[in-house]
Order: structure tokens, then C-alpha cells, then sequence
């Protein structure tokens, strides 16, 4: 049982955690940046207004000043915009304001300065934005709004900040546990899902929604590797069954021969051809394991870093002529076209084993007086085909594509010592060139076809 | 088995013994390949495991043969330590690890040859003969052997003053064994080093050549200069 610490230190919970902090952070500077543009504005507006205010009276004649004064301090009924007119000596013509701060008169713009009021007389100064004018004749009017506004203004926004930032909180914090369980019942399922493919169930695949996910596209690439695996593993079992069966028929053969040649010989000279006889056979099985092992390796492409340019008539030519006195001996016709140089960027080594192959089963299955014939395709120095053709028994239309698998031989071809290997052979070395390959009917015989142009 | 004695196959004044020293952990193996090459003259001496063997390295042998996967050390780790102390002796690797990039390991690592198990061990005893004669190979174009003789730069060969009409792949042929008298010559031999193809082919095109070189050069009134060696391959021979 996993205990909350545990959970608590997975990398789900922690990036949840952090989402849902990164959340919270994202509305507390939200908040402030609200809080203090609405008071920068409010302060602005305030400010001015009383610039306004204070330019548009001091423009008065002194009666009409004092007298517009007074009007507005008796409409001040909440007494938040305390307004006086002072005389050049300092005493009060008209207002609500005791005394004038000399403060205000270094000023020009509004600034936050104790204002002494009137009514009623025995209060303490109050904390007012105020503005001081000059006027006609060398006195000045001052205008004030009470601060006390600007605060409540201030403790109200900061308030429903507050109130806001609480419910976000608790959403983000929601939305944290949130996503931390969704992603840990994905991680569950992955788990589960490779835990299944180490126990052996290789078919198990991840569960995949969405096309755009980058966690389905990764479970997306986890399946095509356990496709990939799967083929691999189910390749390897057929290789070791294909084995066992092909190495069946060599080694019981093998073993009737010791047999009889240890109850039948009665001279050495009796045992020792039972003995070559017997390497014989251990031969055969040896080299099909070879050519088993080749297979593989030119599978795995193993060989495709030796790619060069090669000229595939010289190639075609070379191979015939390894093969000239085995055809002679058979009576077959070996013919090869005498075609021009025609290149094309291959391994030399592996295509002249495919050449080889091509040629010794073509002479493998025409019968004496029959001919097998090279050729080669090409276009202006290029290497388009390699085409290998027989007057032998040719292979079945349905059966030429299994003809590429290894251990595969046609109806036909049963009678014909060799292992089924040839073709599979010259199949993966194609495939490893990227090349294609074509089995025909030659009629009469096989025509078997290498396209040089990578597919 | 204990006890069992190598018959000895060569005649006598044709090849001087070369001192083998076998490195190879399985016994029964080790003592096939030992009658073999005593078989063919070989003195061996086997050791079972890479630290013995490095030892043993360090000693006069004119040739090793080292298996790759051995208790204490491995193979190829033997012959690059005596590669690094300047012991030159050659070295043939055997090894169950056949693939191309494991023989190119083991040539890198500095194996002269490299053979993949299973292998029939008259190929190991003919890449061993290869593999000491490999720095005597001459540059004579005029060669000789008992009645046989080739003239390289006119392309033409002769046995006792008989012309022999090969074509240009016999007379390579020809030319190779002329070079390796006495040796023995494998298929996978002739088919890398005179045709420069490094694959096994699926029949016996290799025998058939051979086959029509013989016929040319033995016929049938005359003393065969070819033997064929227990199935697996050909030598040379100056007839006595």
C-alpha cells in the first residue's frame, strides 16, 4: 500500500501542485495589477478635478469668488470637499478651511496635506488632497477633497480582491487533484499495459483517444515499437520452428545412416563410406544453418554501409562466368547479353550473391538441353532491371509470392536438392537495396525480375 | 579420449613443423583440432583458458589460434595485449560468433584470420598454412613446379612442354595453387581470394571449375599433380 507521503512525492502530484500554485500566482498578480490601476485612477480623477476646480474659480472677480465659495461649502453636506478663500495676509475671506499649509503654496499640482476645518472647530486636521490657486488682488483659493474617500476606495477594492482570490484558490486547488488523478490513472494504465507485455502478452497495446495528445501520440509510438516487437519475436519463434522442422529431415536421415553403417559394415573400408556419407549429410545441415544465419544478417541489413556505384552489366557478366562451366556440364545454354556498363549505387557483394542465387537456381531446375539467360536493362548508362530467365518448369502464379519465404519450394521443384533458401535470399537483398523484384512466367519457364530503382 | 594419437598425414621433407599454440576452453574441441593439425605435422600445445593463453602468447609459437569466449580472458583481449606488447606472432580467431561485424572485430582487434564455428577443420588447418606462409608470398612471374610452369606476364601455361589451354579464371587458379605448393586450398580459399567473392554459393560451382582445371592439367596417362582433400578441398602436389 503506497502512504501519502509516497503519493505526495510522485511527479503527478508534484506537477499538479505546481499547476495549481502556478494558478494562485496568476490571480494574486491579477488581483494587485486591479487594485492598483483603480486606485491610480481614482487618485488621477481626483486630482483632477481639483486642478479644474481650482483654475476655474481663481478666474473669478473676489466677490463673485467668495460668495461661489461659500455656496459650495453649504452644499457640502458631507463636508468631503472642504474649499476657502484666503486673503494675501493669510485670513479666511470665505470657506471652511481655518488656515492655509504654506506647504501648498510650493506646489502646483494637488498633494496630500491636514486641513484644518471650521466646523466643527475642535477636530483634529484631516488627511486631504488639496490644490492652491493664486488669485486677482495676491490672495489664493484652495480646494480639497477628504481622503478619507480615497481610503475607503482603497480597503473596499482591496476587500473584493481578497473575496476573489479565495475561491481561486480553491479552484486551483481542485483543478490540481484534479489533474493529478486523471494523470495518474493514464500512468496506471500504462503500467499495467507494460507490465502485461514483460508477463509475455506481447498482442497488449497502450489505449490511445486522441490524435493530438502528445500522451497518445507516445502511446501511439509505444505500439508501433510493440508491433515492431511483436513482428520481431513472432519472425524469431517461426525462425526456430522453421529450423527445427528443416533440420528434422537432415539429422534423422544422418542418424539411419550411422545406424546402418554400425550394424551393416563389416570392413572399415564399409564403415568409412557410411562415415562420408554421414559428413555429407552434416554438411547439408550446416550449410542451411549458414544460409539461415546469412539471412538474417542481410535482414538486419547489417551491410548497407558498403553502398558504392556499381556497374551491374560487368556484374551480371561475372556471375555468368562463375557459372559457365557448371551450365556446360549440365548441358545447359548460359547465355549472356553483351550489354554497355549501366551503373546503379549498390552493395557489389550482395547483388552478386542475388545474381548467383538467380543463376544457380534457374540452372537447378532446367532440365539438360534446356538455356537459362541474363540480361540486363539499362538506360543511358543507368541500371534499370536484372532479368533472369529459364526453360525449366516455371513456378505457379499462386505460389510465387511464397516462394520468397524461406524453406518455401514449389510442387515443382520438390524433386531438386536445396534448402528453399535461394530465393528468400535474393528477396531480402533486394528488399535490403530497396530495390523490387518480379517473378514471371517465361513461357516456358520462370522469369525472375530485380527492378534496380529504389521503390 | 585420452590416449588417441594423430596419424600422420603428410609426407615427410615437404613442410617444417610450425609450434601451434591453441587457445580454447572446451576440451573435446580442443582435442579434435590438436589430432588434426598433428595430423598435417602441427606441434600443438592447447591451453584452456586467456590468462593461461596470454602467458603462453608470450612464448616462440609460429602461429596462435584463439577462441574468442574464454574463462578469465577473453580472446580478442589476448591478442590485443600481445598486439600491444609488439608480438607479431599471427593469430586465427575461432569463434560460434559468425556475424560480418564480429569478424571485422576480430581482424581489428589483430587476428590475421577469422573463422566462424562450425567450420570442417581442414579449413582451419588450410587457413593456418595460409596464414605462415602469408609473408614469403612471391613476386615471381615466371613459376614452377615439377613438370607444371606458368608464365605470368605472357599469360601461358605448360606441363612437360605441353600447352595447357586455360582460360583466364584456370590459369588464376592455377597461378594460386602454383603459389601455395603443397598447401591445401579450400572452396571458401579459391572463391575469396581468386573470384574476390566473400559469399558461400548453394552449389558446387567452385568444384566444377576445379574439375575442368584438372582434367586439362592431369590427364589421364599422367601422374595427378591435384588431390582433392577429404571433400572439402585441393592441393598441389610436386610429384616424387
Amino acid at each position: 500500500m503506497t502512504s501519502l507521503a509516497e503519493v505526495l512525492r510522485t511527479t503527478t502530484v508534484r506537477w499538479s501542485a505546481a499547476i495549481a500554485l502556478a494558478l494562485l500566482l496568476q490571480s494574486a498578480v491579477l488581483c494587485g495589477l486591479i487594485y492598483w490601476w483603480t486606485v491610480r485612477h481614482a487618485e488621477a480623477s481626483v486630482n483632477h478635478r481639483l486642478v479644474a476646480d481650482c483654475t476655474t474659480f481663481a478666474k473669478l472677480g473676489p466677490r463673485d469668488l467668495d460668495a461661489a465659495i461659500d455656496g459650495m461649502v453649504a452644499a457640502d453636506l458631507h463636508r468631503t470637499h472642504p474649499a476657502a478663500v484666503f486673503a494675501p495676509d493669510g485670513h479666511v475671506l470665505a470657506g471652511n478651511i481655518v488656515a492655509l499649509p504654506p506647504q501648498l503654496l510650493a506646489h502646483t499640482r494637488p498633494i496630500s496635506v491636514g486641513l484644518i476645518r471650521s466646523r466643527p472647530p475642535d477636530l483634529p486636521p484631516d488627511l486631504s488632497r488639496a490644490i492652491a490657486c493664486p488669485i486677482a488682488g495676491g490672495g489664493h483659493v484652495v480646494f480639497g477633497v477628504d481622503m478619507d474617500r480615497l481610503t475607503f476606495l482603497r480597503l473596499l477594492i482591496g476587500r473584493a480582491l481578497l473575496l476573489v482570490t479565495a475561491p481561486a484558490g480553491a479552484i486551483a486547488i481542485v483543478f490540481g487533484i484534479c489533474l493529478s488523478l486523471r494523470a495518474q490513472t493514464r500512468f496506471r494504465v500504462v503500467r499495467r499495459a507494460v507490465e502485461d507485455v514483460m508477463e509475455g502478452k506481447l498482442q497488449r497495446r497502450l489505449p490511445v483517444h486522441s490524435t493530438i495528445d502528445p500522451f497518445d501520440r507516445l502511446s501511439s509510438a509505444v505500439n508501433a515499437m510493440l508491433d515492431r516487437l511483436e513482428e520481431a519475436v513472432n519472425d524469431l519463434r517461426a525462425l526456430g520452428d522453421d529450423i527445427a522442422h528443416e533440420l528434422r529431415t537432415p539429422l534423422t536421415r544422418l542418424r539411419a545412416r550411422l545406424e546402418r553403417g554400425y550394424q551393416d559394415a563389416s570392413s572399415p573400408e564399409e564403415f568409412r563410406a557410411f562415415g562420408e556419407r554421414a559428413l555429407q549429410d552434416v554438411d547439408h545441415a550446416l550449410s542451411m544453418v549458414s544460409a539461415i544465419l546469412r539471412l538474417r544478417e542481410i535482414d538486419e541489413g547489417a551491410r548497407a554501409a558498403n553502398f558504392t556505384r556499381v556497374d551491374i552489366a560487368r556484374l551480371v557478366q561475372d556471375a555468368a562466368e562463375l557459372y559457365l562451366p557448371s551450365a556446360e556440364m549440365r548441358g545447359i545454354s548460359l547465355q549472356v547479353d553483351d550489354s554497355p556498363a549501366a551503373y546503379c549505387l549498390a552493395d557489389h557483394d550482395l547483388l552478386m550473391e542475388a545474381v548467383c542465387n538467380l543463376i544457380d537456381n534457374a540452372l537447378k531446375f532446367t532440365p539438360p538441353g534446356g538455356a537459362v539467360c541474363c540480361q540486363l536493362r539499362g538506360e543511358n548508362g543507368v541500371a534499370r532491371a536484372i532479368r533472369v530467365a529459364d526453360t525449366g518448369p516455371g513456378i505457379r502464379h499462386s505460389e510465387r509470392e511464397a516462394m520468397l519465404r524461406r524453406f518455401h519450394r514449389g510442387a515443382q521443384h520438390k524433386p531438386v536438392a536445396g534448402h528453399g533458401i535461394g530465393l528468400a535470399l535474393v528477396a531480402a537483398i533486394v528488399r535490403l537495396h530497396g530495390f523490387s523484384m518480379r517473378i514471371e512466367d517465361a513461357a516456358p519457364g520462370c522469369e525472375v525480375m530485380i527492378f534496380c530503382t529504389a521503390v | 579420449m585420452p590416449g588417441r594419437r594423430a596419424v600422420i598425414y603428410r609426407s615427410a621433407g615437404q613442410k617444417d613443423l610450425a609450434n601451434v599454440l591453441l587457445i580454447e576452453d572446451d576440451v573435446e574441441i580442443a582435442e579434435e583440432i590438436a589430432l588434426e593439425l598433428e595430423r598435417f605435422g602441427h606441434a600443438v600445445i592447447t591451453v584452456d583458458s586467456g590468462t593461461n593463453g596470454l602467458e603462453a602468447a608470450r612464448r616462440d609459437f609460429d602461429v596462435l589460434i584463439v577462441d574468442r569466449l574464454l574463462p578469465g580472458l577473453e580472446g580478442l583481449d589476448v591478442i590485443k595485449t600481445i598486439r600491444r606488447e609488439g608480438i607479431r606472432t599471427p593469430a586465427i580467431v575461432i569463434s560460434a560468433l559468425g556475424r560480418l561485424d564480429d569478424r571485422v572485430h576480430g581482424l581489428r582487434a589483430g587476428g590475421d584470420d577469422y573463422l566462424p564455428k562450425p567450420f570442417a577443420l581442414i579449413e582451419l588447418v588450410a587457413r593456418l598454412e595460409a596464414v605462415l606462409r602469408r609473408p614469403a608470398e612471391t613476386r615471381e612471374t615466371l613459376l614452377r613446379l615439377g613438370p607444371l610452369e606458368i608464365d605470368l606476364l605472357s599469360r601461358r601455361a605448360a606441363r612437360s612442354g605441353r600447352r595447357l589451354d586455360l582460360n583466364p579464371r584456370e590459369l588464376d587458379l592455377l597461378e594460386y595453387f602454383l603459389r601455395r605448393p603443397g598447401d591445401i586450398v579450400t572452396r571458401s580459399m579459391l572463391l575469396q581470394d581468386v573470384w574476390g567473392y566473400r559469399f558461400e554459393p548453394r552449389s558446387n560451382v567452385v568444384d566444377v571449375h576445379m574439375s575442368k582445371l584438372r582434367r586439362k592439367v592431369d590427364l589421364p596417362d599422367e601422374t595427378p599433380l591435384f588431390r582433392s582433400v577429404r571433400g572439402q578441398g585441393y592441393r598441389l602436389d610436386q610429384p616424387r
